[in-house]
């Protein structure tokens, strides 16, 4: 009975405390665009990953690239490292690294570990660019997928979470 | 050329911003120096109004060639009210304001007909200041149906990024809220366009959703009908052409 006291009050200390940092995850928008704070600020850094290769100068690149961004965050919930997964090409990583830094994605994205409340984890968000839809080249091989989750020349391993993937497909016609 | 600009939606509003007040790329950012608790809507009683602030949300139409030019004025700017140019003159109603600019001088990879350059979304004081580039080698030698919903598919991603949607999911939006609307305004400024052709034609540039690959290009003759339609209005003969 004892244990089961123990456990109810450890069980509504952790609902409490997890609603407690919960409440600063803000309820944002209206409607249909009602949205947390938390997926405002991933939003804002996923605008910035896609508008780095959505747009007129590198959406004229043919090669396709399927990869993981890899973002590692320390146990301080500080950002140690971004980086793509070592199926991404060099001209995509060099699209990302001369991206248009429009904001502190550093800053954002750990405003956002914050109010996620995690720490030493990595953050993987999957991100595709294929160029000549509807007929892209199928181009991708075992080789290609094995470097899916390789960094710099290592599989990845340890805590990890996935989030929302970023693809973006681009018309050979009619793109708009 | 000169350009033409003109201001909506000028009204007087208090301090409070009664459309989506948060600030989507920059959420922390101030959204309004005089808003003491940016970030949430407004309480049902709004209080005393503090200084009064002017709204306005501006389209301005910088577009060189006459023929994209005329078709910017009359999708967005001056022609008939329709779904979507009613959706942009509404997007803010409180202190926020929506800066879009038309132009035609930037180079588009060849096969994009339009892009919206979002410029990092809201500016530091809550505006967006998005500039929507036509396709100046391509797109004049279309129809002005075809034209049109290029226009309107544009202003409909200022609109989405007006609205916080993240741009990877704006395809995905359009072709499920938008899709119905764009047909409807382009059979107000075409009414001899058929439903089918406006449909086919509002579908462009949306091929590649998950939408579009589960739903249209499933159906063959849907699919076909799209394909057949985006070409005869587009590089066929099918249409109203400028020249």
């Amino acid at each position: 009975m004892k244990k089961l006291f123990v456990g109810i009050l450890f069980l509504v200390g952790c609902s409490l405390s997890f609603n407690c940092a919960k409440a600063q995850d803000k309820i944002l928008g209206e409607g249909k665009y009602r949205h947390t704070l938390s997926d405002s600020l991933l939003s804002e850094f996923s605008s910035t990953v896609y508008d780095s290769f959505y747009n007129p100068s590198y959406m004229a690149t043919t090669t396709s690239t399927f990869a993981m961004l890899k973002i590692d965050i320390d146990i301080a919930g500080k950002v140690k490292g971004i980086t793509f997964s070592d199926s991404a090409d060099s001209t995509f990583v060099q699209a990302f690294k001369n991206r248009k830094k429009r904001h502190d994605d550093k800053a954002t994205l750990e405003k956002y570990a914050k109010l996620k409340m995690y720490k030493d984890v990595s953050l993987l968000i999957p991100v595709s660019f294929e160029p000549k839809l509807p007929n892209s080249d199928k181009h991708y091989t075992n080789s290609y997928f094995e470097s899916y989750l390789r960094f710099n020349h290592e599989d990845f391993t340890g805590k990890a979470i996935i989030l929302t993937p970023i693809f973006i497909p681009v018309l050979a016609k009619g793109e708009r | 050329m000169e350009s033409t600009r003109i201001v909506l939606n000028g009204n007087t509003s208090g301090g409070h911003t009664p459309t989506d007040p948060y600030n989507p790329t920059n959420p922390t950012g101030p959204t309004n120096p005089n808003d003491p608790n940016p970030g949430f809507p407004p309480p049902d009683d709004p209080g005393p109004t503090v200084s009064p602030c002017y709204v306005v949300n501006t389209i301005t139409n910088n577009v060189q060639n006459p023929c994209l030019k005329n078709m910017v004025d009359s999708t967005m700017v001056s022609g008939i009210s329709n779904q979507i140019n009613s959706l942009i003159k509404d997007v803010f109603g409180g202190t926020e304001k929506l800066n879009l600019t038309f132009v035609d001088n930037v180079t588009l990879a060849s096969g994009v007909e339009g892009h919206t350059e979002m410029n990092g979304g809201f500016d530091d004081f809550g505006n967006l200041n998005i500039q929507i580039q036509l396709n100046k080698d391509e797109l004049p030698g279309y129809s002005q149906q075809y034209i049109a919903t290029v226009i309107m598919h544009e202003a409909l991603h200022a609109y989405l990024e007006a609205k916080g949607v993240d741009p990877k999911n704006q395809h995905e939006n359009i072709i499920i809220d938008y899709v119905n609307k764009m047909s409807a305004s382009l059979k107000i400024m075409f009414p001899g366009l058929t439903l089918s052709d406006a449909k086919n034609l509002s579908l462009g540039g949306l091929d590649q959703t998950t939408t579009f690959l589960y739903t249209v290009a499933r159906d063959m003759k849907l699919s076909g009908d799209f394909a057949a339609t985006q070409s005869a209005y587009s590089i066929g003969s099918l249409g109203k052409r400028c020249k």
